[in-house]
């Protein structure tokens, strides 16, 4: 094979697989969106329904003595949701077939979000080995940071990994900033 | 393909963020809030400023850094943390001469302004 097609086949690669990147995240936050918007018109106890109660919540089948069907668990506030059929009125009427099918949705979400994490880790992991020490404690830190507060907001996958690259690329120009200064730096004290 | 008017004031507002004194706005960051780190203090700048000013990540470190080389503010490294890879942070304060500076610049702006109000 030579040089050029080698070369060809790559740039192909290289245009197709954002594209599909792309469009994948964007199927899976559709998904997700979706999910949400239909356990959010299901109004289970208001507070339970929103994103930040949900992305933290688990869901566990009660022992036989418990006299609720269903509870959903927040294990940070350690508030308990109860459905109870006897006190069913409209507002809190759920459909808990429904519910648990749609919690399992979304925490196929939450898994791809551990994903998403432990890729930008990795590759960040990688950058850091060519970044000076500072850079990649004060800089490098700052930016992982910011797309753990992301992913924890339901960033989609497409807009973590634009930063991840914006990160990449910013870091890159930082260091050799970094070190045209610190050679600078060394010339004039000879 | 027609913008947005919207969008074409959101590309506006980033592109006046390139001629912000990230130097100034760290100033008064630190002065305003106490120390911070890089992230901490970007976010300070956007809430202070109700979001009409957010400085650009790539700038802020170098700014951070020349800000200490010229002696304004001094840093130094907190524990590694989880979220952070097991990085530290990177935490700024003002020193005595930042302060001074702080204060020169802001009193220096208010005077501007008050310019312009008696201008009119």
């Amino acid at each position: 094979m030579s040089l050029e097609m080698l070369a060809a086949i790559l740039s192909l690669i290289g245009a197709v697989f954002p594209i599909w990147q792309f469009k994948r995240s964007r199927n899976d936050f559709l998904a997700q969106r979706k999910a949400l918007e239909e356990i959010d018109t299901m109004r289970l106890y208001q507070q339970a329904a929103r994103l930040h109660d949900l992305s933290r919540a688990t869901w566990a089948k009660p022992v036989e003595t418990d006299p609720t069907p269903f509870k959903i668990v927040d294990p940070k506030s350690n508030v308990i949701f109860v459905g109870d059929p006897s006190h069913l009125d409209s507002d809190h009427q759920v459909d808990f077939k429904k519910l648990v099918r749609l919690m399992k949705a979304y925490s196929l979400t939450e898994r791809q979000r551990l994903q998403t994490t432990q890729r930008c880790e990795k590759v960040f992991q990688v950058w850091s080995a060519v970044l000076p020490a500072r850079i990649n404690n004060e800089v490098l830190g700052d930016y992982l940071e910011d797309i753990h507060r992301r992913i924890a907001a339901g960033e989609s996958r497409s807009l973590v990994f634009l930063r991840l690259v914006w990160a990449v690329f910013w870091t890159g120009v930082d260091a050799v900033g970094y070190f045209v200064k610190a050679i600078g730096r060394s010339k004039s004290t000879n | 393909m027609g913008l947005h008017p919207q969008e074409v004031k959101d590309m506006l507002v980033g592109m006046m963020q390139l001629f912000i004194d990230h130097k100034a706005a760290l100033l008064q960051a630190l002065a305003a809030g106490g120390e911070g780190y890089g992230l901490e203090l970007i976010d300070r700048v956007k809430q202070q400023t109700n979001g009409a000013i957010t400085l650009l990540q790539g700038r802020v470190y170098p700014a951070l850094r020349e800000l200490e080389q010229e002696g304004f503010v001094k840093s130094y490294e907190s524990d590694p943390l989880p979220e952070r890879g097991g990085r530290p942070r990177r935490y700024y304060k003002l020193t005595a001469e930042g302060r001074r500076a702080a204060t020169a610049q802001r009193n220096a702006a208010s005077s501007l302004f008050q310019l312009g109000w008696e201008g009119r």
